[in-house]
């Protein structure tokens, strides 16, 4: 049978504006638990990011008193050099932890006046031979108690709270997500639900003389897929609008270390892709559900 | 052209609504269905075009056993049996030519088609000149008209009315009648629900009737008695 694609399009358009407040909640509830995916998604690609950037840097730092001797700097060298775990040691002396020194601090010359190369600690950068956290943290413990030694830094300490800090936001935003994208199925349904009781004589002629039943229902799933997409459409904008206040303020802070966080607009194109058909898919299991409870008997 | 066997229907928490029930009605016939309210009818009915299942029995349509026609083929049995009610049931936001054209587009009938038979069939009911009036500008007989041009514009082979005289004064119930009979004598079998005495007799057509859900009677030119 040849459905009449006027007759379903103007049918479905019908729908939509005949109850405006309840089609108004609906695609807002829609946007919001979309945007909470989508700023979940965004977080979890800065997070991603952020790894790939540090994956082959993970190293740690041994750094030596101001006071130690040279024997003693010669005995952790000698131990670097004999560990299994270590596969690149390298020393920085005095003068280029100055030069460093000075880098960071360019913007304050106070500081710089104030501290002289002497006061200045030498340290080894060590690469180790498996670039993982766990492993690298009991390396660095063998060389912790040294003479000699001041402290181990790890680089990867400071990613590594960040990337737990970050994963449970996205993880609590995720979960948030979830239960508003239930809740905007089931206000789906109530919507849908409303609309067929709406138009129940309608429906009931439509019945009695011989509509099919997809004939019946498309109208209405329509109905709930347009506000699905048009929720999800919403939250792809502030999506892009988050990924842009991202984007200002670490541009203001000059703070590198986050710009995997500040996505390009190409890498936003598959989170959005992602809202869309979430948002399709919630008003088409919204409606689904309505149609095939009230209008099947 | 409709035929039950040993047809039983029970709703729950309620008496039995049809037990045991055997009809054979033919291609062409004029059948009343008669009996006090409860008793039947409107169930016999209702099964007929599959808005009810029964629990035992069988019943066929047109030769087919409508107890094994699969869901998505329901509406095509439906489209060879028009429906018409005491109360019309017409759609109030549309005209007389669109409560009727109604019926055709949603069973995806060409426009060409559409602009033809609905003027003919409002012409027929004798509505030619109110094809544009809302429902609540007519009176009830006249809505009774249009309902029934609805049931008839896709030229079914049934047509089932549910008491459609209940709700007019005698006169307007003649007329109706008289809208009926011709539309059985175009060959479509017709089974209507009544409790109008005064109809029944004077058809002189067929009567079964049913009392607490069991076929009493079955004559053919009966009377209500």
């Amino acid at each position: 049978m040849a459905l009449r694609v006027d007759y379903i399009a103007k049918e479905t358009a019908n729908n939509l504006v005949r109850n405006p407040s309840l089609t108004i909640a609906t695609v807002l509830t829609v946007a919001v638990s979309l945007s909470l995916l989508g700023a979940a998604l965004l977080i979890q690609r800065g997070v991603d990011g952020l790894n790939e950037r540090f994956k082959d840097d993970v190293e740690f730092i041994v750094w030596i008193e101001p006071e130690a001797t040279q024997d003693q700097v010669d005995l952790v060298s000698r131990s670097l050099e004999e560990s299994s775990g270590v596969s690149d040691a390298r020393f920085v002396d005095r003068d280029e932890t100055y030069a460093e020194f000075i880098d960071f601090w360019e913007d304050s010359p106070e500081v710089i006046d104030a501290v002289g190369p002497e006061e200045l600690p030498t340290s080894f950068r060590v690469v180790p031979v498996v670039p993982d956290l766990a492993v690298v943290q009991a390396l660095g413990a063998e060389f912790d108690g040294l003479p000699g030694v001041l402290k181990i830094d790890f680089a990867g300490e400071y990613i590594k709270q960040l990337n737990e800090f970050t994963s449970i936001a996205s993880r609590i935003m995720l979960g948030a997500a979830v239960a508003s994208a239930v809740a905007s199925a089931m206000l789906m349904y109530n919507t849908i639900r409303t609309a067929l009781f709406a138009r129940r004589r309608e429906v009931e002629v439509m019945r009695l003389v011989g509509a099919s039943n997809w004939f019946i229902r498309i109208p209405f799933m329509l109905e709930g897929l347009f506000q699905g997409l048009i929720g999800a459409g919403l939250s792809v904008l502030s999506v892009y609008a988050l990924n842009r206040g991202i984007r200002n303020l670490l541009d203001s802070t000059q703070f590198r270390l986050l710009d995997s966080f500040a996505l390009e607009s190409a890498q936003l194109g598959p989170i959005a892709v992602w809202l869309l058909l979430c948002g399709a898919v919630i008003g088409f299991v919204g409606s689904g559900i309505a149609v095939s409870r009230y209008l099947d008997a | 052209m409709i035929k039950l066997e040993n047809v039983t229907k029970e709703y729950p928490g309620h008496s039995v609504a049809l037990k045991h029930a055997d009809a054979d009605i033919g291609k062409g016939e004029f059948v009343f269905l008669v009996g006090p309210s409860g008793s039947g009818k409107s169930t016999f009915l209702r099964l007929v075009n599959k808005q009810e299942n029964p629990d035992e029995g069988r019943i066929f349509v047109a030769g087919k056993d409508i107890g094994k026609l699969s869901s998505w083929k329901v509406p095509m049995l439906r489209r060879n049996i028009g429906s018409v009610f005491q109360d019309f049931k017409l759609l109030q936001n549309k005209t007389v030519a669109e409560n009727v054209s109604f019926a055709l587009e949603v069973i995806g009938r060409p426009r060409h088609v559409i602009k033809t038979q609905v003027p003919a069939i409002c012409e027929l009911v004798g509505l030619g000149d109110k094809a544009n009036k809302y429902p609540d500008q007519l009176s009830g007989g006249e809505q009774q008209r249009v309902s029934i041009a609805r049931a008839f514009v896709n030229r079914p082979l049934i047509l089932l009315a549910d008491e459609p005289t209940g709700n007019l004064d005698p006169q307007t119930a003649i007329g109706i009648m008289r809208l009926l009979d011709r539309i059985n004598k175009t060959g479509t079998t017709v089974v209507m629900a009544t409790h109008d005495r005064g109809i029944v007799d004077t058809m002189r057509q067929r009567v079964i009737e049913l009392s607490h859900g069991s076929i009493v009677r079955d004559e053919a030119q009966g009377v209500y008695e």
